[in-house]
């Protein structure tokens, strides 16, 4: 036994290096996604994610006026910026990604609205789907209720004016009453107050990421030891029965082997990214992650990690091929990272969805992490992952026994 | 000639029969086959509940508000990203977003109804009407807000009106306010204020739902790493001589059929997932595309294999291709300061090419330029073989 358990973490550390040179980049990369997308929902005034070109009919002082005082007083110029510029020029931009939406306003827009007549305004956006996809019906929306409303005041006021015979004076009313519709929309942001709790207790949106995203990554770098363990036939297996190593004790041993040579393996990547992290993290390039104790995070993941090597190895025992060996557990990883909140925050799943989540392989670590991360350790999510690392060891031992049953 | 076609034919036919039959025997392989559409259908009925990017406790000060209770009834149902609870008191949506259940809270203050005409008569120095509880601010709470001061605004606006008619126009003194109200209300716009023209040859079913858009990028995903698995597949077939009997100069069809075969049972699985789940285009168009991508991806395999020609590095550089792919082509965000590194992977054309037709001729043109790549590889292996 102790023989076989030599050989099996000679066989997986000759698969360990390559897998710690990935597991670096892999990291790196996963780090990096991850620092953009909080980077992009950061309160930061300088992290303006959407530019909004403005084409068409702009070349009109109230237009400018108009213009200036929203980039200059109102509340959106946190979240927008708007350039302006031609429609074929808006059109290259938000080809090439430096523009998220782009509007057209048409020829003799701003004379009509100054009479109160506002023309349909093109609003053009990327065709391939994203957040800014979704977000322009509620940022229109948004947008069509401000402006609405002036309307029907300025039209109002005119007919008003004109049914009591003082029409004269309706090109001055609805100019002034504009100005008092635009100080409203300006100071709109003081009809709430916003009060900021903090994060005291529970988690930050980087910490919650990080612990999703920590759970996909231990899944996806176990996959290429399929290389060693995904197997044609079973005469290795049937050897060793002769010899006394029963099936279940085979899995043990090969178990035993991949969380030894693993937890080394991934040891390593902790201990390079750390390295790289203190050495880069006054650099732009991992500006709001969340800061956690690396050591202590990777002695807290192990049980994650153990009960993922066991996943593997039950996925890596049942898939005869290689093709099998490698798409199962990453289409596995995929789709319970995906319904377990791991790669979108768990409260924007549908209910269903997230009652599920908590039973899931996935939920359960990404929560015990998160349990592990603000300082609350949860040993009933801990006894949840020995729970399914002992299913899938046993599901395991039934697969191996049943190939050994099986007459080749 | 017509004999040596039929010929050709029934080769091809019988490799292709053979083929099929090394994975089809695995019944794994047809498990997985099936749980692509299975898994991706579950996940399109339970993503038709109603979810929300942002969640927002609703809660009133004064519960017996009736201008609170309409503004409350105005946001409900108004909006694809933002879920909203009611909550009986302040502290019960406050304590929601301590535990994280709620990203915000909005708390109807009491005398609302005062508030709104003070803030109608002057809104640099009113009392504010809401308020806003949250743990930690970001974009998407802020522009959360622009849908509450949307919102607020609707209930404003006449009194805005009022009050400027009642102290700027004494024209209208002898015109009473339910009259200038009917003045007001009388405006009716007829049109939609913006249009939203196409910019793609065909509109994408999932659009308007966030936790499906991305599932065709990740099933094209799946269905490169097949490719990068069968790459890995033919790597152990040639080190066991499964094709040693297979003369050198054919070798690089045999290994295109191996390819395409495995690619093409998943691309099939994947276009079944879509057509059921309701997130396809039409048939004809997803086959056509589907077809070419299949091809793609076979030669994006075969090239990789050529590169990483070992099992063990090429099983490593798996993970970091999927997290690439991931990444940076367009599946959840569309990062495109990354687009020349997005050009160079399959699922960019492949997402592209389903809705933009152009992108299926960009397609076409990377096979053909990954079909050259490779014949020339594989003329410079053969001249190394035979000269050794």
């Amino acid at each position: 036994m102790k023989q076989y358990l030599k050989t099996q973490i000679k066989h997986l550390g000759k698969t360990a290096p390559f897998v710690a040179l990935a597991g670096v980049i892999l990291l790196a990369g996963l780090l990096l996604i991850l620092s953009g997308i909080l980077q992009l929902s950061a309160e930061d005034s300088k992290n303006q994610i959407f530019r909004i070109g403005i084409a068409g009919d702009i070349e009109n002082d109230y237009f400018q006026m108009g213009k200036t005082a929203m980039e200059t007083m109102d509340s959106s110029r946190f979240t927008m910026e708007f350039p302006e510029m031609t429609e074929d020029e808006a059109r290259s931009a938000l080809e090439q990604g430096r523009l998220s939406a782009y509007v057209v306003l048409p020829d003799g827009f701003m004379e009509k609205a100054l009479h109160g007549e506002i023309l349909p305004i093109q609003f053009v956006t990327s065709s391939g789907g994203g957040l800014s996809t979704i977000l322009k019906e509620e940022v229109t929306l948004a947008v069509e209720t401000l402006l609405m409303g002036a309307q029907k005041g300025i039209w109002g006021i005119w007919d008003a004016l004109i049914d009591e015979n003082q029409g004269d004076l309706g090109y001055d009313a609805s100019n002034q009453l504009t100005i008092e519709y635009m100080d409203v929309i300006i100071h709109r942001d003081k009809m709430y107050r916003v009060q900021d709790l903090g994060i005291s207790d529970g988690l930050s949106l980087g910490e919650y990421m990080l612990c999703g995203i920590s759970v996909l990554f231990f899944l996806i770098i176990a996959i290429p030891y399929a290389s060693v363990f995904v197997r044609k036939d079973s005469a290795l297996s049937r050897m060793l029965c002769a010899k006394g190593i029963s099936a279940g004790k085979q899995i043990g041993l090969e178990f035993c082997a991949f969380c030894i040579v693993h937890f080394v393996a991934t040891a390593a990547v902790f201990g390079v990214g750390a390295a790289v992290y203190f050495a880069l993290q006054n650099t732009s390039l991992f500006v709001g992650l969340p800061s956690i104790p690396i050591f202590a995070f990777f002695l807290q993941s192990l049980p994650v990690m153990a009960m993922v090597l066991s996943l593997m190895l039950l996925l890596f025992e049942i898939s005869g091929d290689m093709i099998s060996g490698i798409s199962l557990p990453f289409f596995l990883s995929v789709a319970l990272c995906y319904c377990a909140g791991c790669l979108y925050p768990i409260h924007t799943l549908p209910v269903a969805m997230q009652k599920i989540a908590v039973y899931l392989p996935t939920g359960i670590a990404a929560n015990y992490l998160g349990n592990c991360l603000s300082n609350t350790p949860d040993m009933l999510r801990l006894l949840g992952m020995v729970l399914y690392t002992g299913i899938f060891l046993f599901l395991t031992v039934l697969a191996r026994k049943h190939k050994l049953a099986r007459r080749t | 000639m017509q004999g040596e076609l039929n010929c050709r034919m029934k080769t091809i036919a019988k490799w292709f029969l053979l083929l099929n039959k090394r994975l089809y025997k695995k019944k794994i392989f047809l498990i997985l086959l099936a749980l692509i559409p299975i898994l991706v259908l579950a996940l399109g009925i339970s993503a038709r509940e109603e979810s929300g990017f942002i969640h927002i406790a609703l809660a009133q000060a004064d519960a017996n508000d009736p201008l609170g209770e309409a503004i409350i009834q105005d946001l409900f149902d108004s909006s694809r990203l933002i879920t909203f609870a009611r909550c009986d008191t302040p502290a019960e949506a406050e304590e929601l977003v301590k535990t994280g259940q709620a990203d915000a809270a909005w708390i109807f203050q009491k005398d609302l109804t005062d508030r709104l005409q003070d803030f109608a008569k002057d809104p640099s120095q009113a009392n504010y009407m809401v308020s806003v509880v949250q743990r930690q601010d970001n974009v998407a709470l802020r522009l959360s807000r622009e849908k509450l001061s949307g919102a607020l605004y609707n209930h404003c606006s006449d009194h805005i009106y009022l009050n400027f008619i009642r102290t700027q126009t004494p024209a209208l003194d002898g015109v009473t306010d339910a009259e200038l109200l009917a003045y007001y209300d009388a405006f009716l716009r007829d049109a939609p204020l913006f249009e939203f023209p196409a910019t793609t040859d065909v509109s994408d079913p999932s659009a308007d739902s966030y936790l499906l858009m991305p599932i065709r990028g990740l099933l094209s995903i799946l269905v490169v790493l097949c490719a990068l698995a069968g790459a890995m597949f033919y790597i152990k077939d040639q080190m066991q001589g499964t094709f040693a009997h297979i003369p050198l100069g054919k070798k690089f069809f045999v290994e295109l059929g191996c390819q395409t075969i495995a690619v093409a049972n998943i691309c099939f699985a994947m276009v079944i997932a879509l057509v059921i789940t309701g997130l396809s285009v039409s048939i004809g168009r997803e086959i056509g595309v589907g077809l070419l991508y299949v091809l793609c991806c076979a030669l994006f395999g075969m090239l990789i294999r050529r590169i990483f020609n070992n099992v063990k590095f090429f099983g490593a550089i798996i993970p970091l291709f999927t997290t690439l792919m991931i990444g940076i082509c367009p599946v959840f965000f569309e990062f495109r300061v990354t687009r020349p590194l997005q050009l160079l992977f399959p699922p960019t054309y492949y997402i592209n090419a389903i809705y933009n037709n152009r992108y299926v001729v960009y397609m076409a043109l990377y096979c053909l330029l990954m079909l050259l790549v490779l014949l020339c590889m594989h003329k410079i292996e053969l001249r190394n073989r035979r000269s050794n």
